[in-house]
């Protein structure tokens, strides 16, 4: 991980010539230095523009930048003369975790370019020319920060960032946006110091993103193992709503057809298939039993097969033998009359079930409504008792004449009675049973209605047969029996819808198989991850953030109270004092420090530590509150240490005669300007 | 061990004092003191001038009980008469009811036998709507546009006797 500008450049086409500013920036500490209102703030402010985060300070990309860049400069310091800004431009050049310098520029005001567009140009500004190759990205619309077109995108890959995917409101993930993390990097004047992440912009829906944020920059493994947790959660619960869905929806593609599903519990099973636990298909069979998918097809195909071979022997050709043939046709149509009355019996008694069951459903489904209205009006009366109402109250006590009791119930006699929260409970338990015997009893007067139609079917088969055998006992043999052919047909009808069915049954089977054994592994994951815990990496991070933030709060001179008594939050990694908010009772100025100490913390734990803080920290008029000289001189000491890889910038109006001793002994660059920051140039 | 030692035996086990203790009775919510005086504040105040008979408290929490009867209170005033529909019952337990009411000092009944709310009844009527609770009576009462004369309930009764 690592940013760092090198170079910041302003461009600005004016009716009176070109106007810009050159600032080289080193890496250390940095410090810009300019009278009010001469430009520090658009130099601060062009950074942020630059880099398309200027989402922190506003919602209008434009007015990031102030409106010498962007309408009128002041073209003559004297006179204070302005002139219309035609066309201007930023330009910053800044290093990666490669080491790799880029050059970003981006437009303010242009009639062609629009400042949604980011230009990049890999190589420093020294060797940029006309010819150089330039990417064009685009910035502050929907994705620009994740497609690959979006500036950010290529940004985050730029410093060594892998933006993580946060669980967002109602279910949706977002990523964690780069202008969340950079309030934590980069102070700027107007908004930055009202306390730590005070421009956080929270559009994206996600939850707790300020602590999203500081758990990203330290590289928590706290906030992975949450995000792996929420990730894997989510997964589960669309697994479970699959499962749902895929069996409503075969069990469905079953009505009507005689047959039904079995086996397949309800809700997404901890293992699937077992043993006592596997997806069937059975038909009814007419009579009391249902015969399984397989075994029906089988018998299907066994009678269709033996009625094919036996078509040849349908030919005969002298008078016994027609006789005979005769005499069998008819012994099968009294033996298919027969079948048919029995199959009418079972018709009609199952008929006469059928709306026998359906009543009683109705008949728990009254009581079921009854019970529900009676739980209502009682939680009604245990509501009232609980509040201690007026009613309540006055019926607890005793009859304030005759001193008796006063009754429970509004019943005759003295009938001892249950309590209002007795009878909830006990109503709730009827309820449970009642819901349990309407489950039964509907599911009962399905299978049986799905019997009712095989049976009906049945019945139509039977007719179609009886019709055929008189047709072959009227007509000439020799040729395939009527009966036959029309057996022949029923059977290859039914083959093919029973065949239909398997293959159906088959594909559902896989899904479910695919849906459980992915269950069995997320599963398995959820319970591999570690407890919501910090790790011990994580805590020695937070510890050390905390030691880092005492001693620059003592280095600071901060007065509010002893620095012993604040610790940085496991919680929300804020720093706390007696588990209250740090910056809520502070005065200004030890706020200021606060939050000198908390980012400038953050950065030298991205110091000690493997964490994704780029080592770079932009202060924006750090001195705020009129902080004592000697606290910003201290602070300057501190920004001016670590490791030579973090670039500290600040800008400050401080007078350069107290600014030069606060700086003196310490490794630092200090660029000066003098008077307006645009001034004329040549181009 | 023979047979009928075993069964001396059995009989010997069995020749202990049964004990049977009462269970508390479930009561249907209609019964319970606190949720009809609750009714029949929000009766009473439902009633025009909030002053209703003892007949009007009847045919009110009569009617409360289903949403055809509350149409019918309610089709009243444009004087189309339900010649299909059943004849109010008195329910005892409201008469109790209604002398708890009195008794507590929620209701004060006038020599006229005219139920009204007393400043102590406004307020536990105030406590009970505060509470949200009774939702779907309050919602059925006001299905019932205005307040309820007496004379309507008279006219309503009158059904009865024709």
């Amino acid at each position: 991980m690592n940013l760092n500008v090198r170079h910041l450049r302003l461009r600005a086409h004016t009716g009176q010539g070109v106007y810009g500013a050159d600032i080289p920036f080193k890496p250390g500490l940095m410090v810009v230095r300019a009278e009010n209102s001469r430009g520090k703030s658009t130099a601060v402010q062009s950074i942020l523009f630059a880099l398309g985060l200027e989402r922190m300070i506003t919602t209008r990309p434009t007015s990031a930048v102030t409106s010498a860049m962007r309408d009128r400069l002041i073209y003559d310091a004297d006179s204070k003369a302005e002139t219309e800004v035609l066309s201007s431009r930023v330009i910053v050049e800044i290093e990666g975790a490669s080491g790799n310098a880029a050059c970003v520029t981006r437009w303010v005001a242009d009639d062609t370019l629009s400042p949604n567009l980011v230009r990049v140009h890999e190589g420093p500004l020294s060797e940029l020319t006309s010819d150089t190759p330039f990417v064009d990205y685009y910035v502050g619309r929907s994705g620009g920060a994740s497609s690959e077109r979006g500036f950010h995108v290529w940004l985050a890959e730029f410093i060594g960032w892998d933006m993580p995917e946060l669980p967002a409101r109602e279910g949706r993930t977002s990523q964690l946006y780069m202008e969340q993390v950079f309030p934590l990097l980069f102070v700027e004047q107007r908004r930055g110091w009202g306390g730590i992440q005070a421009q956080m912009p929270v559009f994206s829906g996600v939850t707790e993103v300020r602590k999203r944020a500081v758990e990203f920059l330290l590289s928590l493994d706290v906030g992975r193992q949450d995000l792996t947790r929420q990730r894997l959660r989510a997964e589960e619960a669309e697994l479970v709503a699959s499962w749902q869905v895929a069996t409503q929806a075969f069990a469905r593609s079953l009505d009507g057809t005689g047959m039904r599903l079995d086996g397949v519990p309800s809700r997404l099973p901890s293992a699937w298939p077992t043993e006592d636990r596997q997806a069937t298909v059975s038909e009814a069979s007419g009579g009391e039993e249902w015969v399984p998918l397989d075994a029906a097809l089988a018998a299907c195909v066994a009678e269709l097969a033996a009625l094919e071979n036996a078509n040849v022997e349908q030919v005969a050709d002298d008078s016994a033998a027609e006789n005979e043939r005769a005499a069998q046709i008819s012994g099968r149509i009294i033996e298919a009359l027969d079948e048919s009355r029995r199959i009418r019996a079972i018709d009609l008694a199952l008929r006469e079930d059928i709306l026998r069951d359906e009543a009683e459903v109705r008949t728990v489904e009254h009581r079921l409504a009854a019970l529900r209205e009676d739980l209502r009006q009682h939680q009604d009366v245990v509501t009232l008792q609980k509040l201690g109402s007026t009613i309540s109250e006055q019926m607890s006590s005793d009859c304030p004449v005759c001193h008796q009791h006063l009754p429970s119930t509004l019943l005759p006699g003295d009938v001892p009675t249950m309590t209002p929260s007795d009878s909830v409970d006990y109503i709730k338990k009827q309820i449970l049973l009642f819901e349990s015997m309407l489950g039964d009893s509907s599911s009962a007067v399905e299978a049986k209605r799905e019997r009712w139609i095989s049976v009906r079917s049945r019945s139509d088969d039977l007719a179609l047969t009886v019709q055929a055998l008189r047709d072959d006992l009227l007509g000439r043999s020799g040729g395939p029996s009527a009966a036959t052919v029309a057996r022949v047909v029923q059977l290859r009808d039914r083959e093919k819808r029973l065949r239909a069915t398997a293959e159906r049954l088959a594909e559902f089977q896989i899904r479910l198989e695919t849906l459980a054994a992915r269950a069995v592994e997320v599963r398995a994951a959820l319970r591999a991850v570690p407890s919501d815990d910090l790790s011990d990496e994580d805590r020695k991070k937070l510890r050390a953030l905390q030691r880092s933030f005492v001693d620059q709060l003592k280095a600071y001179d901060f007065g509010s109270f002893s620095n012993e008594m604040i610790v940085v939050s496991e919680d929300d990694y804020l720093p706390r004092r007696d588990n209250f908010d740090l910056q809520a009772d502070i005065s200004a100025s030890d706020s200021v420090r606060v939050i000198w100490a908390y980012l400038l913390g953050l950065l030298e734990v991205g110091e000690q530590f493997s964490t994704n803080h780029p080592g770079f920290l932009v202060f924006d008029e750090p001195k705020q509150q009129s902080a004592k000289d000697f606290s910003f001189a201290a602070l300057l000491r501190r920004a001016a240490g670590g490791t030579a890889g973090r670039q500290v910038v600040f800008a400050t109006s401080e007078p350069l005669e107290t600014l030069r001793p606060m700086l003196e002994g310490l490794s630092h660059t200090l660029h000066v300007v003098d008077g307006y920051l645009l001034q004329r140039v040549s181009e | 061990m023979t047979a009928s030692d075993l069964g001396a035996d059995v009989l010997g086990w069995l020749d202990a004092p049964l004990n049977f203790v009462a269970r508390p009775d479930p009561v249907a919510p209609n019964d319970r003191p606190e949720r009809r005086i609750a009714l029949c504040l929000m009766v009473v105040d439902k009633s025009w001038g909030g002053r209703a008979t003892w007949k009007a408290v009847h045919v009110l929490s009569w009617a409360l009980k289903s949403h055809s009867r509350l149409e019918m209170v309610a089709r009243l005033r444009d004087g189309t008469g339900p010649a299909d529909r059943p004849v109010v019952r008195f329910d005892p337990a409201l008469d109790r009811a209604l002398d708890l009411a009195v008794g507590l000092g929620f209701l004060a009944r006038s020599d006229a036998g005219v139920f009204s709310l007393t400043p102590v009844g406004q307020d536990a009527l105030s406590e009970v709507r505060a509470a949200g609770l009774f939702v779907d009576e309050e919602e059925a009462l006001t299905s019932v546009k205005g307040k309820i004369s007496n004379s309507s309930v008279e006219r309503l009764l009158e059904w009865r006797t024709k």
